[in-house]
């Protein structure tokens, strides 16, 4: 699989297809893979990919250094293409300037190379194949295990967990799309989140950062893997996917490249129970 | 000791509700003191950040009222805006903040009586739930920290 999915990286940069390759590479510590981008050709052989390759790639798309190469083609996993059609649908990268070395891991663990290439059937693959990993029933299990306790109990939960953060915006820089050049959190004037790691200001910035990924978050969990304080951000955003999915006819984000992203829009008919 | 008066931080669109709130005034209604309004162009201006920056300085209740739907001075501001509510009270909820510390409504330019009543109803809510300690505690914290 390897040597197949090198051999198109190699096809990709010799016909100019592409600029640049954003991929996995082995990383110092054995074991673990460190994304890595490669111009030449006869740099494919240091792609790899294999259960430790975790990050978004797609977080790479909106770097300007990357974004000056033109044309890119990234090691996208399922969750990275999802990514990657939002950053289309949200017009923050065009659709022609990314190519997909697409790659899954099958239920037995199996790392393949997708033999789909272009959006169209890329997304005919996820719609088939890849049901959204953040809606799945065993993953909301601890979301309503949370919502049937007292609010006071889930005060006290949050709080403790936000009070490990270290506002290190780790969660945000992997993060493929939290791709503001300026966060409302680096921003003082006014200042809205508190910079101090104070159950204040790290309420404010925790409830910020997963509301601005509300309908948008693909549940790739890389903010929470990133988390140094082990806080669980993917409860946060799961609790969002199910709200928006049960809220607005079943919607899961990164499964369309074009179209109106959800809360860009509004219907005459959406919820209106909770206004007095 | 005096019986608990909550604060509440009412951010209310200009054309609909705050004319609305304007026409309680002038038409004599008596309604609780307890609401400080907020006026904005329109409920789509009203960011998040506005709740959280009012319960930051002390808010025990927010109410957040614009123009019904259909009725947007800018067509369709008010869409927007609740499509974000229905997702933002519900994280709020899961965070552990009451729902009923959040108030959302539509008031028109001519329901006076209505933003009369509706205040009322906010603040007997608000003095229920009591002063919303848990956020003060946090208000505390910070505080004692930025005059360290």
């Amino acid at each position: 699989m390897i040597d197949q999915l090198r051999q198109r990286a190699r096809e990709l940069l010799t016909t100019g297809e592409a600029a640049c390759i954003i991929g996995y590479a082995d990383a110092s510590v054995p074991g673990k893979a460190t994304p890595i981008v490669i111009t030449r050709a006869e740099d494919a052989d240091r792609l790899v990919f294999h259960a430790a390759c975790c990050n978004n790639l797609a977080a790479y798309l909106t770097r300007p250094e990357i974004r000056k190469l033109g044309t890119v083609a990234m090691v996208a996993k399922p969750a990275d293409v999802r990514a990657a059609f939002v950053l289309m649908q949200e017009n923050q990268v065009r659709p022609d300037d990314v190519k997909f070395i697409a790659v899954d891991v099958t239920p037995a663990g199996e790392c393949t190379l997708l033999a789909q290439r272009t959006r169209e059937e890329l997304l005919d693959y996820l719609v088939k194949n890849v049901p959204p990993a953040e809606l799945a029933d065993d993953a909301l299990k601890d979301v309503a295990a949370l919502e049937e306790q007292k609010d006071g109990e889930r005060w006290h939960y949050w709080q403790q967990q936000f009070s490990r953060c270290i506002r290190c915006y780790a969660c945000r820089q992997v993060c493929p799309l939290c791709y503001c050049s300026r966060c409302v959190a680096d921003k003082n004037r006014p200042q809205w989140i508190e910079t101090s790691a104070h159950g204040r200001g790290n309420l404010a910035w925790n409830i910020t950062r997963a509301f601005h990924l509300a309908g948008r978050c693909v549940g790739c969990g890389e903010c929470e893997r990133a988390c140094p304080a082990g806080i669980p951000l993917m409860k946060l955003n799961r609790k969002l996917a199910k709200d928006v999915r049960d809220s607005f006819g079943g919607h899961a984000a990164g499964y369309a490249f074009s179209g109106e992203q959800l809360f860009a829009g509004y219907s005459p008919s959406d919820p209106n129970d909770f206004f007095e | 000791m005096a019986e608990f008066e909550p604060k509440i931080a009412a951010f209310v669109c200009t054309w609909c509700t705050y004319a609305g709130a304007d026409l309680a005034g002038t038409s004599r209604l008596q309604y609780a003191s307890n609401v400080r309004v907020i006026k904005l162009p329109c409920t789509g201006r009203i960011d998040f950040h506005f709740i959280i920056k009012a319960f930051e300085r002390g808010a025990d209740a927010v109410l957040v009222s614009g123009c019904h739907p259909g009725d947007c001075h800018y067509t369709a501001g008010n869409y927007h805006a609740r499509r974000r509510w229905t997702v933002f009270r519900k994280l709020l909820e899961f965070a552990g903040i009451e729902p009923d510390r959040v108030t959302f409504a539509w008031v028109s330019a001519a329901e006076g009586a209505k933003w009369a009543s509706l205040v009322n109803e906010v603040t007997e809510k608000a003095r229920k739930l009591g002063p919303f300690t848990r956020y003060q505690r946090l208000n505390e914290i910070a505080e004692g920290e930025a005059e360290r």
